[in-house]
């Protein structure tokens, strides 16, 4: 028995010896983020969850990795630019978020892994197939544009009466309008008229809510893209203003003050982006890597912006939700 | 003790060369150290033996331990896992459980509703959840990813989820992929009562990953769940489950599958193809399986650590075992190694040598022995010397005799046609060896002894008559050695001897016959000048001696007949290679005379050893000498200018005259040979006249002379006869070819006036008959008025004939010109495609006259051919006529084909055909087929000869193919490029 041990002792050496983990080995790996909002910070949200899905999986900021982040701050034309600041630091995987980066980083040829808010890659051309994407570009395919039905369900859910409602997109995010259309055609299925309210830039939020003081919907449905999340505060006062319900995608807009979100776990989205960027550290192409999909889908609900609105939430509504902000 | 032994060694050094004992001692250690390195090796391999018997042993038992460890972690690994699964669907089974406690009544459906929402938020893993009442339609429907369905009514009446559930009460699906990536599962379940209906939900199965992507398995192993059907469904590469991977076709997985029966494979290829330790355990629910894995180098790991450390202690085994080995062997070989050092001494000659050992035991007691045996070897060693003394003598003398005896052989080999060598060399080793004053050798010739070699310094007898009171003719008498002691006191037997020995003072004397074949041919006699008699020994040498002269003597007369035999033959040879010769002349230059008869009479000359001859023919008032040899060049110029008399004045009369050889033996003593003329330009006696016949009777005589009397020999006559005959066949055949020659010259001087006179006569026949014709079809014309009827139909018959004899007067022209060899080709570039068109239109109206039909078939490529188009063209126009000529129905095909450097044209018709007897005829001037209608369609008889003709001086050939009553092909090939013109064949 003592033998046994020993051997098994000796084994283990050797064993330990021959397989170094990618972790201990001295290279310094470079992961980038690229979205058309603000630069993703390391230390907060999804950039937190990344770097934190990075570290369980033994890159650690500062030690063996290096974060790079860019934002075009709303400014769309800015993305190639800013895709290529990050080729030329040497990044070895870019992590985007939004269609419009994913699409700069496939042309920059760069590995890159999608970690939400770029529509159904297929669909918008990004790669031929979700299980063998067979370019430079894998990541997470959210079923968005499935979802907006299921928002618009929720909305329908909450106020039987609907009949008309504001859609919010930004109509040059081609994986927005994918939601849009798909919206507007679950809507019909419903009996339900969108208001379609197509935005480009900042200013266009003032022809949006000019058309819907003149047609007055029911509720407000935004699609999240970088331009719409960063007016999300003037949508919220104009709901709040109108009493009308409103539903977002994704959690941290209910939190921040919308009245309901409902989208994929932002948290498994990133930490499933982490897995794919580690794999790629680990030498692995992103032609080899399927896309996958989200699996939880969390529907948050803020008391306190429904309170202050005035909107009635049932009971019901309320006990079904991930999360409740009070 | 080394020490001990060189010490001894030294002080006892013996008289013996110190070079040898030096040698035996070096040669001593190298077999000491072979010794040395066995001991020392086998210690070694003994140990290391051991060692490595231990260390398989180990190695193998570790890496089976290992192993066997290995397998069973994974077993439970995999056991665990598969629990986790089971509980994973367990947990999943009975909240969908809650949803079907409800009956369907329509009162229940909100709250259905919010059940379902409430059971996705509580199972993650549901995606969407159906529920369908008992009558097997769907009532509700909830979903993460759209909106709520409700009352939609599709039917699952037919669908697995509901019959299988409804019949089982609960329905596990099997895994499908979501958009081809998400890994999914459908499971069912039937309330508890008949009415509540079936709620069906889609599981997500991607969060079994997360079970199985947290299995560690050994420290690179894997583990993985693959369905009832083979497929992957969860691996910790993600990527593997979503390219829906089969891993049916895998030992470890066709084994699980296969079921409980036989062991579990443990070792097999993993999906990559790496060879794995694998385990499994089943999802029983589910007919899933779990397999750990590791790979196989794991279970080696072990196997490797205990090479290494056996390796090492092999090392230090090996180390120690060296030491050890050094120390005993050199304990055990010291003493061995002193006593064969001793022994080696010994053995080398140093008797004298003792050898010491103090070890006290066996190998003491063997030294002790070695001491004893040198004792007796030094004791016996002076006695041996001696004796060998006395030997070598003896020795040295039997070596001195062989010596002598092979030298005699020597020189008798050496000196194969001369005896005298021999006999001296027999003298001189004889005195030697026998001690011996004087010997001499004589040779019987009749009834007298001759000296034939002698040795000593008694004066020399030169002959003896042979007489039997001498000792040596005593010997030759009774051929055998003759030994008297003392010839002064022997008696009278040997008077004469007494009387020479007296003469010449010796006293001893050994007389040996020199006896071949029962015959004495001489006698060798070695004397003493005192009596001392000779050993047996010298009489026995002696003999050999003899015996030896004998064979030398035989030898060389053997050798002198052979040498005459050689020469004979040789000389036969020669003759025989000179008439070859002569003949071979003949037969290779039959028309040069000159050159034959001047060889024949040089070799005939020669073979005869004449110093002059000559060959003479006859001429009106003698003879003149045609060809001569060794006639100096004044006596070639009278030769020349004079004739030989015929008749008895000179020998070539008389040979003529005889009809036979003559030799006349000298010329001088011969009162009727006046041809003295000859004289003046050297001597001539010996002379010899061959006659040279045909027929019986002489055309001539071969002279040959000598300048000194000496006879021809039988041979030598004979020889000349046959170069006798030789010039006459000669001198025939010139005559016959240049017969044969100038017969045919005159064949073709007439063929050729033939032409010409043809060529001749028809260019004259041809003018005449022109102006009848002109002038005929004039009057047709009504130039000169308007002739009758009767006139007309006769000037008609006149125009038909006369352009038939124009016909024929110009074939037989181009006939002419072409045997006459006027006929040139005048060659050019040319269509042959618009050299056939040419004839097509030239002859179509003949053939529309006949109503035949008339083709003309060109393959597309015909390339420009080089070559007289105008006379080609001919041939084709008498081909093609003849074609409708002969052709009473059916059609004439024209068709030509370019091939290989060259083209052919064929004209097939369908007319009466030519019979195969006939088909070479045609071809001849004035030959027609022999059939009727061939006479009926009239003709020269010609066009087909010049047709053939112009196509040979093309180079080319024409042919025709038949078959009587169906029709004819001809057919002619002619070069693409013709490079110069070829002679028609005569």
């Amino acid at each position: 028995m003592k033998r046994r041990q020993v051997l098994q002792l000796l084994a283990g050496a050797t064993l330990s010896m021959s397989c170094g983990a990618v972790a201990q080995t001295s290279k310094t790996y470079r992961v980038g983020t690229l979205t058309v909002g603000p630069p993703i910070p390391p230390t907060a949200g999804t950039g937190k969850m990344l770097v934190e899905g990075l570290e369980q999986r033994g890159f650690k900021l500062g030690q063996n990795l290096v974060y790079e982040a860019r934002g075009a701050a709303g400014k769309v034309s800015q993305t190639a630019n800013l895709m290529q600041e990050l080729k030329a630091a040497n990044v070895d995987v870019v992590v985007t978020v939004s269609y419009p980066a994913a699409a700069a980083a496939k042309a920059s040829g760069v590995p890159t892994v999608i970690a939400s808010g770029s529509g159904d890659p297929v669909k918008t051309g990004l790669v031929t197939s979700l299980a063998q994407p067979g370019g430079n570009v894998t990541g997470i395919s959210d079923d968005a544009a499935a979802l907006s039905t299921k928002r618009l369900g929720l909305l329908k859910q909450l106020s039987p009466q609907l009949r008309r409602v504001a859609m919010l997109w930004n109509k040059d995010d081609l994986g927005m309008s994918q939601r849009y259309d798909a919206s507007a055609k679950a809507a019909q299925e419903m009996g339900v008229t969108v208001l379609p309210l197509g935005v480009r830039e900042p200013d266009d939020f003032n022809d949006a809510f000019t058309t819907m003081d003149s047609s007055r919907p029911d509720a407000i449905l935004m699609v999240s893209d970088s331009l719409t999340l960063l007016n999300r505060k003037r949508v919220f006062d104009y709901a709040a203003q109108h009493r009308l319900p409103a539903i977002y995608e994704q959690d941290f807009v209910a939190r921040d003050g919308g009245l309901m979100s409902y989208g994929a776990d932002q948290k498994e989205s990133f930490d499933r982006a982490a897995a794919l960027v580690t794999k790629i550290f680990e030498g692995a192409k992103p032609a080899d890597l399927p896309f996958e999909l989200p699996t939880r889908y969390l529907l948050v609900v803020n008391l306190k912006t429904a309170k202050a609105t005035g909107i009635n939430l049932p009971p019901d509504f309320v006990a079904l939700a991930d999360e409740v902000v009070e | 003790m080394k020490a001990d032994v060189k010490q001894n060694a030294s002080a006892a050094t013996t008289g013996l060369d110190r070079p040898d004992v030096a040698a035996a001692v070096s040669g001593a250690s190298v077999v000491r150290s072979l010794l040395f390195v066995k001991y020392v090796a086998l210690l070694i391999a003994v140990v290391v033996l051991a060692l490595i018997a231990n260390g398989i042993f180990e190695v193998w038992f570790s890496y089976r331990e290992h192993k066997s460890a290995l397998i069973d972690t994974q077993r439970l690994q995999a056991q665990a896992a598969a629990d986790k699964i089971e509980e994973f669907i367990t947990q999943i089974d009975s909240q969908l459980g809650w949803t079907t406690q409800l009956p369907w009544t329509d009162g229940t459906l909100d709250q259905r509703r919010f059940d379902a929402l409430r059971l996705l938020r509580q199972v993650p893993a549901i995606t969407e959840l159906a529920q369908i009442d008992a009558s097997g339609h769907e009532q509700l429907k909830v979903s993460r990813l759209t909106m709520d369905v409700v009352g939609s009514g599709i039917d699952y009446l037919d669908k697995p989820e509901f019959k299988l559930a409804m019949a089982n009460k609960v329905y596990y699906g099997p895994v499908y992929f979501r958009r081809e990536s998400e890994p999914y599962m459908t499971i069912a379940l039937a309330g508890a009562r008949r009415d509540s209906g079936v709620s069906v939900a889609q599981v997500n199965l991607k969060l079994i990953w997360d079970v199985v992507s947290k299995i560690q398995v050994g420290a690179n192993g894997r583990a993985y769940v693959v369905d009832g059907g083979g497929r992957l469904i969860a691996h910790p590469d993600i990527s593997l489950v979503l390219r829906n991977t089969d891993m049916s076709h895998l030992a470890q997985v066709e084994s699980a599958r296969a079921g409980s029966a036989g062991d579990p494979v443990q070792t097999a290829l993993d999906i990559a193809g790496h060879e794995v330790l694998t385990a499994f355990a089943p999802v029983v629910p589910l007919g899933w399986y779990v397999f750990a894995e590791t790979p196989i180098e794991e279970a080696y790991a072990p196997l490797y650590t205990s090479i290494q450390r056996t390796g090492y202690v092999l090392l230090g085994a090996l180390g120690l075992a060296f030491i050890a080995g050094l120390f005993l062997a050199g304990r055990m070989v010291g003493p061995i190694q002193a006593l064969r050092a001793g022994a080696a001494r010994i053995g080398a000659g140093d008797l004298g040598q003792r050898i010491k050992i103090r070890t006290g035991d066996e190998v003491e007691a063997l030294a002790n022995q070695f001491n004893d045996m040198a004792g007796k070897l030094q004791e016996s060693y002076a006695d041996l010397e001696k004796k060998v003394e006395l030997r070598t003598h003896e020795l040295s003398d039997a070596l001195d005799q062989q010596t002598a005896i092979s030298e005699i052989l020597r020189v008798t080999s050496n000196s194969p046609s001369d005896v005298q060598p021999v006999l001296n060399s027999v003298a001189e080793h004889a005195a030697h060896i026998c001690d011996a004053q004087v010997v001499e050798v004589f040779l019987l010739e009749g009834k007298v002894l001759r000296d034939a070699a002698w040795y000593g310094d008694f004066p020399r007898l030169s002959e003896i008559p042979l007489d039997r009171a001498t000792v040596i003719g005593r010997s030759i008498y009774d051929r055998q050695p003759v030994h008297v002691a003392d010839l002064l006191t022997a008696g009278d037997e040997f008077a004469a001897g007494r009387e020479y020995a007296r003469k010449m003072g010796h006293r001893t004397i050994l007389a040996v016959p020199l006896v071949r074949e029962g015959r004495a041919l001489g006698t060798i006699t070695i004397r003493r000048a005192e009596v001392r008699p000779f050993a047996p020994k010298h009489i026995a040498l002696l003999s050999t001696f003899a015996d030896q002269a004998a064979i030398a003597i035989e030898n060389v007369r053997l050798f002198e007949a052979e040498q005459e035999r050689t020469h004979e033959l040789s000389e036969s040879l020669r003759q025989q290679t000179a008439t070859a010769d002569v003949l071979k002349i003949i037969s290779r230059t039959t028309f040069d005379l000159q050159t034959v008869l001047d060889t024949l009479v040089e070799s005939a000359a020669r073979l005869c050893e004449a110093e002059k001859a000559s060959i003479n023919r006859a001429e009106d008032g003698g003879y003149r000498a045609v060809s001569t040899y060794g006639f100096s060049p004044e006596l070639k110029q009278f030769a020349a200018e004079h004739l030989i008399p015929a008749g008895p004045a000179s020998v070539t009369g008389r040979t003529v005259a005889g009809g036979a050889t003559v030799q006349v033996l000298d010329v001088t003593a011969d009162a009727e040979y006046k041809t003295t003329a000859y004289m003046k330009f050297g001597k001539v006696r010996t002379l010899l006249g061959v006659p040279m016949l045909r027929e019986g009777m002489p055309t001539g005589v071969i002279t040959m002379m000598r300048s000194e009397v000496r006879p021809f020999t039988d041979k030598q006559i004979e020889l000349a006869q046959t170069f006798a005959d030789q010039a006459v066949i000669a001198i025939e055949n010139v005559r016959l070819f240049e017969e044969i020659q100038e017969k045919s010259r005159q064949v073709e001087e007439a063929s050729k006036h033939k032409s010409q006179f043809l060529a001749n006569m028809s260019h004259e026949l041809r003018t005449p008959l022109n102006a009848i014709l002109g002038y005929t079809e004039l009057i047709l014309d009504g130039i000169y008025g308007d002739a009758p009827d009767k006139m007309r139909n006769v000037l008609d018959r006149v125009q038909t004939n006369g352009r038939h004899l124009l016909g024929l007067i110009n074939d037989v022209l181009d006939l002419s010109k072409i045997e006459a060899g006027q006929l040139a080709l005048r060659l050019s570039d040319y269509s042959i495609k618009e050299m056939m068109e040419g004839v097509y239109v030239a002859v179509e109206p003949l053939a529309g006259n006949k109503k035949l039909g008339f083709r003309l078939e060109l393959s597309e490529d015909l390339p420009t051919a080089y070559g007289d188009e105008r006379r080609l063209s001919q041939v084709l126009l008498n081909l093609v006529g003849n074609a409708i000529k002969f052709t009473d129905t059916g059609a004439v095909t024209m068709k030509a084909a370019a091939a290989n450097g060259s083209y052919t044209i064929a004209v097939n018709d369908t007319g009466p055909g030519i019979a195969e007897d006939d088909q070479a005829k045609i071809f001849e001037e004035f030959k027609q087929s022999e059939a009727a209608q061939t006479k009926a369609k009239g003709g020269t008889g010609l066009g087909l000869s010049i047709a053939k003709r112009i196509v040979e001086m093309h180079g080319g050939r024409l042919w025709v193919e038949s078959t009587l009553g169906k029709g004819s092909t001809f057919f002619f090939t002619v070069p693409l490029k013709v490079e110069s013109q070829a002679r028609a064949e005569e």
